[in-house]
């Protein structure tokens, strides 16, 4: 356990949100005074209905958009522009004149430092492979790939930098469901090799099940409920297939209804 | 480069039963108009038949190819320079608002403006020459370009710039790795109407250049030559003739914008 702790130390940072505030113009906040810590090496999963802030609040986890008043502090310290943190947007977003390789390579061309034992393009194919797109697709265009290789490019894109933060926004909605298992298996594998900070939005209640250490439940821009998860992982079938996964389900979708927890 | 293609054999059998109906329905026009001009005995001088359009343009044959040099070489160069300068235009356009609300009426000016009213003030500026029907090319040819590479250069994906962001690109990482690559494709479709646009403007010029009687043996020239000695059938000679020069411009635009898109081309 140690150990784990001490990989947990070198390759994840904690996220530290104090009274973290987002006003659009005049109306009511998005996100409104929001204190919460992630702890470093935990995936955190944020649901809620459409337009209670969750977006917002990655957004501005991301420095994509700023924070009316609060702080967030990263321990350690952890920057975007260096890669520190990924993001992965809801649509897998890859410039459609470069093929799956050179979208992965985008990141380091733009001047993100990181590892610099390897070469930009070995770490290129490292991500990819990780990610198991066949290798006939690497250099194909965005446009002759599916749905799922499309975001497995975009996901190996996020990681190719060794970020320490890992923010995803809704990244499998578009997917059907055995994409949607595929590619959380395999963000779950990534994960226990490289045990980095996530949150992730969702809709998907048996996607945050599955994936996070705790679940957050947004409404009207506040964290109105927080679900431990203490199942075993990793999350195979018959984890999932449990009647203490059943029971998170339950937990979650009460949570969400507005129902009280114990 | 593995790539996912139908069956090509069969994509050249349809492509060749695709020409089918134009290539009959343009037998048939001829066809026709050979028919009326026979029938209603018409005088060669108001409309000469097929047969006759095609040995004036035989015989005259010197005379066309080298207008065709001429307007050709005028439409090109003005395409060029449309190309270049209405690019460089619509970047000032996408970098700064100031620049783009002082200059977009001029482009919509540009638009607007009729250009058979324009050559003649411009041949009184710039002479019977060359360069004067090369300018009035630029000024109809220009338009189709700022719009559509300023389009291209603002019309790009939230998502994209934010990504650029993120990893904190600067502003001219943004430029040449993002709104340039986009705006090619934009770019592209400007130079298809420009091009078409480049060879009448370049025809427009040379009526009024052709006047001042000097030594300048465009197609538009030609045409107004023609026209004044009544000699109808060298003049609709050289009407196909230009036709085909316009039809030979968009299809060379249209085989390099093909092979330099071919990589992305998708429906997106």
């Amino acid at each position: 356990m140690v150990e784990v702790d001490k990989t947990v130390r070198e390759v994840s940072s904690a996220l530290h949100c104090r009274d973290l505030s987002v006003v659009f113009g005049q109306g009511r906040p998005a996100v409104d005074a929001v204190t919460w810590s992630f702890e470093a090496g935990q995936i955190t999963s944020l649901v809620g209905p459409s337009g209670c802030g969750k977006t917002t609040l990655l957004r501005t986890i991301a420095r994509l958009q700023r924070a009316t008043s609060g702080t967030i502090e990263m321990v350690p310290e952890a920057r975007p522009e260096r890669g520190e943190i990924a993001f992965v947007f809801q649509q897998p977003t890859l410039l459609p004149w470069l093929t799956a390789f050179e979208n992965v390579l985008l990141p380091l061309q733009l001047g993100v430092d990181g590892d610099p034992k390897l070469s930009h393009r070995q770490r290129a194919v490292n991500e990819l492979l990780a990610m198991e797109l066949d290798e006939d697709a690497w250099n194909r265009y965005p446009h002759a790939l599916s749905g799922g290789m499309k975001m497995r490019v975009s996901l190996a894109r996020a990681l190719v930098t060794k970020p320490s933060i890992l923010l995803l926004d809704e990244p499998f909605a578009a997917l059907d469901e055995m994409l949607r298992l595929t590619l959380s298996d395999l963000l779950l594998r990534r994960w226990t090799e490289r045990p980095i900070t996530m949150v992730l939005v969702t809709h998907n209640i048996t996607e945050a099940a599955t994936l996070s250490h705790s679940v957050l439940v947004m409404r009207s821009g506040r964290i109105t409920a927080s679900i431990e998860d203490s199942l075993p992982r990793p999350r195979d079938e018959s984890v999932r297939t449990s009647a203490a996964f059943g029971e998170l389900y339950r937990k979650i979708s009460a949570a969400l209804r507005g129902e009280k927890n114990e | 480069m593995s790539d996912v293609r139908s069956n090509s054999s069969s994509d050249l059998v349809d492509r060749f039963l695709s020409f089918i109906p134009v290539l009959a329905f343009t037998i048939a026009a001829i066809v026709i108009w050979q028919m009326v001009v026979v029938t209603f005995d018409l005088p060669p001088i108001l409309l000469p038949s097929p047969l006759e359009v095609l040995k004036a343009g035989a015989s005259e044959a010197t005379t066309l190819l080298e207008g065709v040099w001429v307007t050709g070489l005028a439409a090109v160069c003005g395409f060029l320079a449309s190309v270049v300068i209405g690019t460089i235009i619509a970047a000032l356009m996408s970098q700064s608002k100031v620049l783009r609300l002082a200059l977009f009426p001029y482009v919509i000016l540009l638009q607007t403006v009729p250009i058979v009213a324009v050559a003649p003030l411009l041949v009184i500026w710039s002479g019977y020459e060359f360069r004067t029907v090369v300018l009035v090319t630029v000024i109809i040819s220009l338009f189709p370009i700022v719009n559509s590479v300023a389009e291209g250069l603002m019309a790009i994906p939230q998502e994209r710039i934010e990504l650029f962001r993120l990893y904190g690109a600067s502003r001219s990482q943004i430029l040449w790795r993002l709104r340039v690559p986009t705006a090619v494709r934009y770019l592209m479709l400007g130079c298809k109407t420009s091009c078409g646009l480049a060879v009448i403007g370049a025809i427009v010029a040379e009526f009024f250049v052709g006047n001042g009687g000097a030594n300048y043996e465009g197609l538009g020239t030609l045409m107004t030559g023609w026209q004044t000695l009544g000699r109808t059938a060298p003049l609709m000679a050289a009407l196909f003739v230009s036709t085909l020069l316009g039809i030979a411009m968009f299809a060379t635009v249209q085989i390099f914008s093909i092979t330099l898109l071919k990589r992305w081309m998708s429906n997106e």
